[in-house]
């Protein structure tokens, strides 16, 4: 057998339930489906069945990376958890993304990834130390939050040892649960697949390599053209302000924020971002000081973070010593909705009374508080979804209930209609939605119920409001969130037990109570569901039928970002427009998608060929890195920063590197193409879950606020609202491009020319629609 | 001319008052250069004899040196990646010349938050080697005389033509940056990459920084933690640390 470079050859197999390892050659079994996602879908199908449960001692959970994971190649530290889905109504193969050290970390042991089976007769964590493996007793980490077992078990294991653990939401088999590394980079939706099996964490030390098949020069040169490639955040590659290198200026939202006079405050002495050039590889890292909370807290950020090998740091390390009053730690890191309690006290003016800068800091301490609450306890917010469940009980206290102007006039208004009505600052939920509707009889989840049921939780006699937990959050008192936590981490009462679970569940449950209650969350723009169970993420938004295309694809809300990182770059349509062109030999590319180069005008409303290739590469883009190890919040890179190369980037890098990592010579065609065949099994797995194969009524149609304007006003694009009509051309091209059947499946001359025959027979014994 | 201006190798003047008197810098150079075994007196296992006449080498400074800036460092771990990579061909982080990932965690029973480190304060300590002025406990442990002065940057380099793995000089490291390639069997230390240091190279927030070395026993009293010296070395020390 030929010598390969990236994979270390070994992949590992711990059965809990024997307490047993062993070690299987990657280059024989999964060689042709890489590492991460393309590997767990294979072992998946090879190992589970269409009533496999997740928590099916059987059932496999794959931690899974690829073969450039460990190496240089940039933005390369991800890991994917992938198995059954506890959140999925019908538990359906879905992966939990993180990032940090703990892939590299594996990788360095020797290990392509772990496949971990059984269930062990008590709480269990598992300790890697090179080719020695352990499955470690832990009774006295069960019941302990995340911090507590990552703090033990790297010092039973030494400074250098990385560890994914859960907390006691994962224990708990809630739903909305996180496998969690480095104290701040969570899997979401997979913590409770641990805790089925009683395994607590995995902690590993690794102290060997990965090997480079390319030459020292050979592999520098492609580093070397990758770190001038390289943009922000999100592969956005011109700055937010004016910089004396800067051609352009984005918009607020372009994430490059570095200028003059910014600092990294809280550092010792300060450091400042400064005007990075592009040109400057010394200053890379400091192009990204992605400040959640605002302006405000750059003075307490004592650096920026992030995951391996990856220049870009979009973590915020935040030190803010007055949050320990709360009894947390006074120093946080997360980014994006990882800060749970985001937005949570940004009307502190008005609840507590307090001048602007104090309000600021109390704002900023929900965000470090909320972060530590859900991080040690290992909850997920489902993109969102979960916060906004809490929102409405904190912000419908008291203070809020009384305020008129604050609430919705209409169970189904929607965020324009707000906007309208110059309420664009009401912050709507899904539960403010649903439960202002004077005409369900819903008379156990309301705010004061809830408020009750947790003063009886507490002990405490009264439900005043002082003494419940919308007292709490009215007195500015950020333990209410601690508390939040606790119930849903704990499934307590009829509130916790609704917040922790899935999200379809949850709503079905109420049914009865609140007739239609699971009508009104689909219709709500606010609370933005799509029609695959999950939260959209970046979809019609983003270019129309192909950011629509995109979130029908997987069993959860979308992980990709290849298509929505290059409509977001910060430069001119127009600019975009050429390099697109060349990069994907088109004429008239963004036309064809819709997008003029008139920045966030659109051209073209209706689908079209071009949008189905350019919705197959983005998913394609997104296999390939959660089969890597890149990162797709930054991979692929259509553009870059440089203005000599008319800000032109490379998608022929990924595959570049690959190849001279692995000796396995592929160009970007073909590179395109195993990740579509990744995704097609992701897709046969899905059909498996389902029991049936119209994807196309059953799993892919849009919620109905996409359709929200049809037969109302004509269709035109700019609103990224759809038609019925449109919306089935879009499949129609959509699974031609993919070599789909009508119904969305993978026809068995696709899956024959992928190598995957027998998953042709299986799929060929599944009725069209479920039988009953 | 300043110490980091020399020319190496080239013992410093401190030789000439040394035990070692007559034998001058020439000679050094051509003894280390035609046998380079033997000639350290500091050994932890007393199985290696002393050469009588040389002691003790003495190596002229290193012409610069990496400094670490913890207020900077993001803990990307890119300058293990690219010293691995661009020197072994395989990216490693236990056989990086520097080192990050060891000091990532809160250890010794301290919460999260509250300790230097990733995992505490965020403030990242990254160790390097600090290419030791006399006396350079690595060069001085080595049984075979493995590591010298490199001849253009003066860095203390291994010759794996030498090396036999021992690992008594990960040992006597006092910041243990010195690693034993468990596949070549061979001691691994920064050797500055000829003047241009990958890592610092790599690193996207210049935390790490090749920088003219300074003898700061100059202005502040010498400080040698842990060099395991053999009391006929220390009296050897004598002449010039009386």
């Amino acid at each position: 057998m030929p010598t390969y470079g990236g994979w270390t050859g070994k992949t590992l197999r711990v059965d809990l339930t024997t307490r047993t390892s062993t070690v299987e050659d990657t280059l024989v079994k999964y060689k042709d489906f890489w590492g991460g996602t393309g590997m767990a879908y294979k072992v998946l199908w090879d190992e589970t069945t269409a009533d496999t449960h997740p928590f099916d001692p059987e059932c496999p959970i794959i931690f899974g990376w690829g073969p450039l994971t460990g190496t240089g190649a940039p933005s390369g530290g991800r890991t994917a958890i992938t198995s059954l889905s506890a959140q999925h109504p019908f538990h359906a193969v879905t992966t939990g993304h993180m990032g940090g050290h703990f892939s590299a970390e594996a990788k360095f042991a020797g290990w392509d990834g772990i496949i971990v089976v059984g269930k062990a007769d008590g709480p269990v964590y598992i300790a890697i130390r090179d080719d020695k493996v352990e499955v470690v007793d832990c009774p006295h980490l069960w019941g302990n939050g995340i911090y507590r077992a990552t703090a033990e078990i790297t010092q039973a294991m030494g400074g250098s040892c990385q560890v994914a653990a859960i907390g006691q939401a994962g224990e708990n088999l809630v739903a909305q649960s996180v496998v969690m590394t480095n104290y701040s980079h969570s899997a979401g939706g997979i913590g409770a697949n641990l805790g089925s099996k009683n395994l607590k964490a995995i902690g590993v030390v690794g102290t060997g390599s990965v090997k480079i098949a390319a030459g020292k020069k050979a592999w520098r040169a492609l580093i070397d053209n990758s770190m001038q490639l390289i943009g922000s955040n999100n592969q956005h590659v011109v700055p937010n302000s004016p910089q004396p290198w800067a051609e352009y200026v984005g918009g607020s939202s372009v994430r490059w924020y570095a200028k003059k006079g910014q600092y990294w405050g809280a550092a010792n002495p300060p450091v400042e971002t400064g005007t990075c050039d592009p040109h400057d590889r010394q200053s890379v890292g400091y192009r990204c000081l992605k400040s959640d909370p605002g302006a405000f807290a750059e003075a307490y950020t004592v650096r920026m973070d992030g995951c391996h090998s990856c220049p870009i740091r979009c973590h915020q390390a935040l030190s803010v010593p007055t949050v320990a009053k709360w009894g947390v730690p006074t120093t946080a890191a997360n980014t994006c909705t990882g800060w749970w309690g985001r937005g949570l006290m940004d009307n502190a003016k008005v609840i507590a009374g307090l001048s602007k800068n104090d309000a600021n800091l109390k704002s900023l301490e929900a965000y470090v508080v909320g972060k530590h609450m859900t991080d040690d306890l290992g909850l997920t917010n489902n993109y969102g979804t979960t916060d906004r469940g809490w929102t409405f009980v904190l912000l419908s206290g008291p203070a809020m209930l009384a305020d008129d102007t604050k609430k919705p006039t209409h169970p189904l208004a929607d965020a324009t209609t707000l906007k309208a009505a110059g309420k664009a600052n009401v912050r709507l939920s899904w539960l403010q939605t649903v439960l202002i509707n004077p005409a369900w009889d819903w008379t156990t989840l309301t705010a004061a119920a809830i408020g009750a049921e947790y003063a009886s939780l507490a002990g405490l006699t009264t439900t005043a409001a002082a003494t419940t937990l919308l007292g709490m959050y009215a007195a500015g008192d950020l333990n209410c969130m601690k508390e939040f936590g606790r119930l849903m981490a704990y499934q307590v009462g009829v509130f916790g037990t609704f917040m922790a679970g899935p999200v379809e569940a949850g709503l079905a449950s109420w049914e009865t109570k609140a007739p239609g209650l699971t009508a009104a969350y689909h219709a709500s723009a606010a609370v933005q569901w799509w029609a695959n169970g999950f939260p959209k993420h970046h979809s019609l938004e983003n270019g129309g039928q192909v950011g629509g295309l995109i979130n029908t694809c997987y069993n959860r809300d979308a992980q990709n970002h290849s298509w929505s990182n290059f409509l977001a770059n910060g430069l001119p349509s127009n600019v975009s427009a050429v390099i697109a062109d060349a990069e994907f030999a088109d004429n008239g590319y963004m036309e064809n998608m819709g997008l003029a180069c008139e920045f966030g005008s659109v051209t073209s409303s209706v689908m079209n060929p071009q949008k189905a290739v350019a919705a197959r590469w983005s998913i394609a883009r997104k296999e390939i890195m959660d089969s890597t190890g890149l990162c797709n919040w930054m991979w692929p890179w259509i553009v870059s920063p440089l203005k000599e190369r008319g800000y032109r980037g490379d998608i022929s890098l990924e595959s570049q590197l690959f190849s001279a990592a692995t000796g396995v010579e592929m160009n970007t065609k073909e590179f395109d193409d195993e990740g579509i065949r990744f995704y097609t099994l992701e897709r046969a797995l899905t059909l498996r879950a389902f029991k049936a194969r119209n994807m196309r009524v059953l799993h892919d149609q849009l919620p109905p606020w996409g359709l929200a304007h049809e037969g109302v006003a004509t269709f035109n694009g700019t609103n990224y609202y759809e038609t019925h009509a449109d919306w089935e051309l879009a499949l129609d091209l959509f699974y031609a491009e993919l070599g789909f059947d009508q119904f969305g499946a993978p026809t068995r001359a696709t899956l024959t020319d992928m190598g995957l025959a027998y998953v042709a027979d299986e799929l060929a014994l599944l009725p069209l629609n479920p039988v009953s | 001319m300043s110490q980091h201006q020399e020319l190496l190798p080239e013992i410093s003047d401190v030789g000439s008052k040394s035990p070692i008197g007559e034998f001058s810098r020439r000679d050094f150079v051509k003894v280390c250069g035609a046998t380079g075994v033997g000639m350290f007196a500091v050994t932890m296992f007393g199985s290696v004899p002393f050469v009588s006449a040389l002691k003790m080498p003495i190596m002229s400074d290193a012409k610069g040196v990496l400094l670490h800036d913890i207020t900077r460092c993001v803990a990307c771990r890119r300058c293990e990646l690219a010293c691995t990579e661009f020197n072994d061909g395989a990216a490693s982080s236990y056989l990086s010349r520097v080192k990050v990932a060891r000091n990532f965690a809160a250890v010794g029973g301290v919460p999260a938050g509250m300790a230097v480190g990733k995992a505490g304060d965020f403030r990242m300590q990254v160790d390097t080697c600090k290419q030791c002025p006399h006396p350079v406990p690595c060069a001085e442990a080595c049984p075979k005389g493995a590591i010298r002065a490199d001849v253009k940057t003066g860095a203390r380099r291994v010759d794996p033509a030498l090396c036999v793995g021992c690992g008594v000089c990960t040992k006597a490291c006092p910041w243990a940056v010195i690693t034993v390639n468990p596949e070549t069997h061979k001691a691994s230390k920064c050797y500055l990459c000829d003047g241009s240091p990958e890592c610092a190279r790599a690193c996207p927030t210049g935390a790490l920084k090749y920088v003219a070395w300074t003898d700061l026993r100059l202005s502040s009293p010498p400080v040698q933690p842990g060099i395991l010296a053999d009391p006929s070395t220390s009296s050897y020390c004598a002449p010039c640390h009386s």
